[in-house]
């Protein structure tokens, strides 16, 4: 065991049982696996994406580039999580990844024998012939071998949550700065949240509460977080990574489970916010880097003193920092045997080097480590002489420099700055809600890092207008931050890699190089370097310092990649929540849903609406038996069905017939009153929109009709042809559609059974087609239309939608005698398509008035919304496809939409392509298949055979082009 | 034969439904909100809320609902605002849910971008929104007991309802 006898922040008092790849282990309350497996002697924790060669950990923090695994089992698993950010709990289960058979003996480690064969963009030159090869078998073989985790494929049932918060002033981050501006919001009154990615508040300050080297005490860190939790106002955030930062304030956080809570999403609106994301070691890139053992100083030290765990027997500190001296000297105090610290500088601090009992090498590099899946065996140095020599060590600790952690400042488009006294970048000028205190915005002290904090926030609180606050900060001691920035160490003998989580080397920069690439963006694609889950934390400065080196520039000059949410990964299920299966997304069930579900109809989705498609009766085993049916009593009797979800629209004032003018191509201004006209609309591109009838009621009143699935897009539609091109009409509009219950009524015997219910006279004379009127169903106001979708006798009946299940019934007991059925939207389709009747399909956003035959509707005499551009030529080419009548020269033989007509005898190209059908059923009443399709110089083509060629359900048929007009062409039963 | 139940609702939904109360929206013309507003106050006694407020009391509401738009919550016999404006019958097309301020914020804090406090959504203050990808307007009562109001379209109810089930695990 690798258990510190004392210290750190974990309960040792409470043991917990883990596994790992099927082995179990005990850790303690306040452990990370991360943390739990070193205390346990496990060094060999994962294999690289790449070569597979063995990794051991390399940060204690999020941006741990080696440590994945895969926590849970079967379908609720997480794969791909950073160890290093894994609360240890009870029962935890996690499996090592990309790897086989197992961790230990990875046979696919023979890739890094083969590694010249598969550097940097290998895949983009190799695996060329034959083509047809590539989606087959190259790439899911590549897949296969290289890689993370895998899904368990199965349903995820885990739950996910949503937590919309709003705040005054948010803070991201919990280490000195942003735990010293929380407190001053806190005690000023400002609505504050605290977000932490780590489930402990302190950040830095927690691997330094045993040695209090600045002088900030464990005391002083418990006070203020204690402080803050019972403050009324501040919302402690812990385990959530803010993720992304988006316009106006608006924030995204990513919550991680803790004893059985779920994924939370958190979406946070502030008014400001303070950025307080500190900043990150990086490493120095030289032969062997990557052996395990090899970690970042500041890990090592936080491992040691925060977890109780002695992360190796006999360290050597490989540094070019002061921190790095700080982190050999608590090393040194937890019982780590500390071999040498090697720095290439040769003016280190003298306080530093006066101070070390270890053995010291200024002016020194490490130029390899040797070792293998075991671990380090020993470092071999080069001195400021240029002698080398061999130092025996299980563990190395790399501080290479610090980079601030900016990446959230970036997220808005900011340019981040090159900041040389740091050799790093620092934000830029960050939007006017945004703030950077403590180290993101520059390298400094745990004392300068809380004043930062309280200065940021106090300015913030002055724009906010609280009150400031005092809050006293703790004593703290001076300490030393120089630093001088080594890339790397060049090395001819084993690979230096810079990008551990995609196995990146400075080999394969330098060969992006060679090989022509010179911008950030195109080597970081070309290598995948920084593209990993880490997003290059610990990689990314340094690949951008090599590149500049081979482009003989500097790193300010050599430019920077771009930063994009999701700073942390985030797992899907996590941002859909709430929303999946029955809760995916809205439902909407129109009045008479109840009443069809007790008859048993079957239900299909049309857009957010349930609608009954069919109503199959005791005995209709097959759905095509009810529909016939159905569409077989409306020809014959009468039927009626729900059309409640189309949208209708209220239209008031005097301009509203000049309104509907603007709207649809034909003319309405003179439309009488109780009357209704079909209307088509067009985009502003000259494509159809939308069709449906709209009524005239009183002279100032009209209601338009939408489709079910364009209700929505019209409105919003009129809207803007209001707001914003004719904003002097006096006109308003309101959707009606939920508050109307409509049932179509159709068939030779509707009348009789409408007539049955309502009072006014429905005769042809009295009520002729396309008549409307206002009108009362027993006492109740009700609205009567005499429209014909199916080309029967029929009439649309509306009555407020709370009566909308007792007029189902009334119709049921009216039309009894003529054994009156509901019919549901497959019945409605089948009656459309033998009477011609364009509908989705059809106006499908690619047609024009032309397509659908109603060019002569296009009033010339009006301006419209569209007109212009439906004059282009080529939307009026005779060769353009036009709306069209099919039906199957065997009766039999079925074709359905998505089928491209082509001639006879032709091949299945494109070059014989005449159009496609859009439609297609089986019509009862004709005993043949029909259907309706675009085709081109369709005129010309009545009669003739042409094939509809199906080539995703592999069918082809012949069909005859005809009339899209079934049935009554001449439109006789419209008006009986 | 009609014997309908006295709203098109739920059976049992998680919050009371406000029923028997006629909804209506109000619409007034360019250029005659004052006569409007006049109107109003003289015929109905209420007076009409600015943008985001609502007005009046349990007996009718007026609850901005857009630009020239208010929603109208109440019984107001055979009041015309003609010529000044135009109502559009809305009892039927409508729910309106009444839920504790308290529980409210618990809701939308799943469902909406939409601050609840009292500091940025004070009494009497109304909004158009969604909530859970629902159109919703809100207003907040003026008086008396702390409640939201929450009108949904009546097709989203059912589906609304078992959202909210699942939020406050009802």
């Amino acid at each position: 065991m690798s258990r510190l006898a004392h210290g750190g922040l974990i309960d040792r008092s409470r043991s917990l049982s883990f596994t790992f790849d099927g082995r179990r282990y005990q850790g303690h309350p306040g452990d990370t696996l991360a943390s739990a497996l070193l205390a346990n002697d496990v060094r060999l924790v994962g294999r690289s994406f790449k070569y597979h060669r063995p990794r051991g950990l390399f940060t204690a923090d999020s941006s741990e580039p080696n440590g994945l695994v895969q926590i849970g089992s079967g379908n609720d698993c997480d794969p791909n999580a950073k160890m290093t950010t894994v609360e240890l709990v009870d029962g935890l289960e996690a499996v090592s990844q990309n790897r086989w058979p197992s961790l230990q003996f990875d046979l696919r480690a023979v890739h890094d024998w083969i590694a010249p064969l598969i550097s940097a963009g290998f895949y983009y030159k190799t695996f060329m012939w034959p083509a047809s090869f590539w989606e087959k078998v190259y790439e899911p073989l590549i897949r296969k071998a290289a890689g993370l985790g895998a899904l368990g494929g199965a349903p995820d049932r885990r739950q996910y949550t949503r937590h919309y918060a709003h705040c005054d002033v948010l803070v991201v981050g919990s280490g000195p700065a942003g735990l010293t501006a929380a407190l001053h919001a806190g005690r000023a009154g400002a609505r504050t949240i605290l977000a932490e990615e780590d489930f402990a508040f302190g950040g830095q300050l927690l691997r330094r509460r045993q040695v209090s080297e600045d002088g900030i005490t464990a005391a002083w860190l418990d006070e203020v977080i204690d402080e803050l939790a019972n403050c009324e106002n501040v919302t402690l955030l812990p385990r959530t990574a803010i993720f992304g930062a988006y316009d106006g304030g608006h924030f995204a956080g990513l919550e991680k489970p803790c004893n059985g809570t779920p994924y939370r999403t958190w979406k946070i609106t502030a008014k400001r916010t303070v950025i307080a994301t500190g900043c990150q070691e990086r490493g120095i890139v030289f032969g062997g880097n990557d052996v395990p053992g090899v970690m970042l100083a500041s890990a090592i030290r936080t491992y040691a003193e925060r977890f109780g765990v002695k992360p190796g027997d006999s360290a050597v500190i490989f540094t070019s920092t002061d921190d790095g001296w700080r982190s050999a000297a608590a090393l040194a105090r937890c019982g780590v045997d500390v071999a040498a610290i090697v720095d290439p500088r040769t003016d280190v601090d003298q306080r530093l080097t006066q101070d070390s009992k270890i053995d010291a090498y200024c002016g020194a590099v490490i130029e390899d480590v040797r070792g293998g899946r075991r671990g380090v065996r020993d470092v071999r140095i080069r001195d400021s002489d240029g002698v080398r020599r061999q130092i025996r060590c299980d563990l190395v600790g790399v501080s290479g420099g610090w980079t601030p952690n900016i990446g959230l400042t970036c997220h808005l488009g900011t340019k981040p700055v090159w900041d040389s006294k740091i050799q790093s970048y620092v934000p830029g000028q960050l939007p006017n809600f945004m703030a950077a205190a403590g180290s993101v915005a520059g390298l400094c002290t745990t004392m300068e890092a809380c004043r930062s904090g309280a200065e940021t926030v106090n300015q913030i609180l002055d724009s906010l207008g609280f009150q400031r606050q005092r809050v006293a900060l703790p004593a703290s001691a001076a300490i030393t931050l120089a630093q001088k920035p080594v890339w790397r160490v060049p090395t001819n003998t084993r690979k230096a890699f810079v990008d551990m989580q995609h196995d990146v080397t400075d080999a394969d920069i330098e060969q992006a190089h060679r090989e022509g690439f010179r911008a950030a963006e195109h080597v970081k694609r070309y290598t995948t370097l920084g593209m990993a889950t880490d997003q290059g934390r610990t990689s990314n400065l340094n690949g951008l310092a090599i590149l500049a080196d081979a482009r003989n520039t500097n790193v300010a000059d050599t430019g920077l990649t771009s930063y994009r949410p999701p700073y942390v990964p985030v797992p899907i299920g996590a941002l859909a929540a709430e929303n999946r299966e029955a809760a995916f997304r809205p439902i909407r069930l129109p009045p008479s849903h109840q009443w069809a579900e007790d008859r048993g109809a079957i239900f299909v989705d049309a857009g957010q609406w349930k609608r009954a498609q069919y109503f199959p009766r005791p005995g209709e085993t097959d759905w095509r038996d009810t529909v016939d049916r159905e569409v077989s009593t409306v020809r014959n009797s009468v039927g009626f069905c729900d059309v409640s979800t189309l949208g209708k629209i209220d239209i008031f004032g005097p301009d509203a017939g000049q309104f509907l003018d603007h709207l649809y191509i034909n003319n309405w201004q003179k439309l009488a009153v109780g009357k209704a006209r079909y209307g088509l609309m067009l985009r502003e591109d000259g494509f159809a929109l939308d069709d449906g009838t709209t009524s005239r009621l009183r002279s100032d009143y009209y209601i338009m009709t939408t489709t079910t699935a364009q209700a929505g897009r019209v409105f919003q539609h009129m809207k803007f042809a209001h707001q914003c091109l004719w904003p002097d009409l006096d006109v308003h509009f309101v959707s009606v559609t939920d508050q109307w219950a409509q049932y179509a009524v159709a068939g030779p015997k509707s009348r009789k059974v409408l007539q049955k219910l309502v009072k006014m006279d429905i005769s042809n004379e009295a009520f002729p087609y396309m008549g409307a009127v206002e009108t009362e169903l027993c006492g109740i106001p009700a609205r009567l239309y005499r429209l014909s979708f199916s080309g029967e006798l029929a009439y649309e009946i509306a009555v407020p939608a709370r009566y909308g299940r007792a007029l189902a019934d009334a119709l049921m007991e009216a039309g009894q005698e003529w054994d009156i059925c509901p019919y549901g939207t497959e019945a409605l389709g089948v009656m459309r398509i033998e009477k011609g009747h364009a509908a989705g399909p059809e106006i499908d956003g690619q047609t024009t008035a032309f397509d659908l035959g109603l060019g002569r509707m296009m009033s010339k005499k009006k301006d419209y919304i569209g007109r212009k551009m439906a004059e282009r030529a080529a939307l009026n080419d005779p060769a353009r496809p036009t709306l069209i009548g099919l039906k199957s020269v065997n009766p039999d033989a079925i074709f359905q939409a998505g089928a491209h007509i082509l001639p006879c005898r032709t091949t299945n190209s494109a070059e014989h392509d005449l159009g496609y059908v859009s439609s297609a059923a089986y019509s009862p009443g004709l005993e043949n298949y029909i259907g309706l399709g675009f085709l081109s110089h369709a005129s010309e083509r009545v009669g003739q055979q042409v094939r509809a060629v199906d080539l995703v359900r592999r069918r082809e048929t012949l069909v005859e082009v005809c009339d899209p007009h079934f049935v009554d062409p001449e439109g006789l039963r419209l008006h009986v | 034969m009609f014997d309908p139940p006295p709203y098109l609702g739920l059976a049992a939904p998680l919050f009371p439904l406000v029923e028997n109360r006629r909804v209506t929206m109000l619409m007034a013309r360019d250029g005659h909100e004052t006569a409007l507003r006049m109107r109003l106050s003289r015929e109905l006694g209420v007076s009409l809320p600015e943008t985001g407020r609502s007005t009046g009391d349990d007996s009718l509401w007026i609850v901005w609902s857009g630009a020239r738009q208010w929603l109208l919550v109440g019984n107001i016999g055979s009041w015309s605002p003609a010529p000044y404006a135009y109502l559009s019958e809305q009892s039927d097309g409508r729910a309106i849910i009444a839920i504790p301020t308290e529980k409210a914020r618990h809701i939308f804090a799943h469902g909406s971008a939409l601050d609840l406090e009292d500091s940025a959504f004070s009494r009497g203050q109304a909004a158009l929104t969604k909530l859970n990808h629902f159109p919703v307007l809100i207003w907040r009562s003026n008086d008396g007991e702390d409640r939201i109001f929450m009108v949904v379209i009546r097709s989203y109810l059912e589906s609304l309802d078992a959202w909210v089930r699942e939020i406050v695990g009802g």
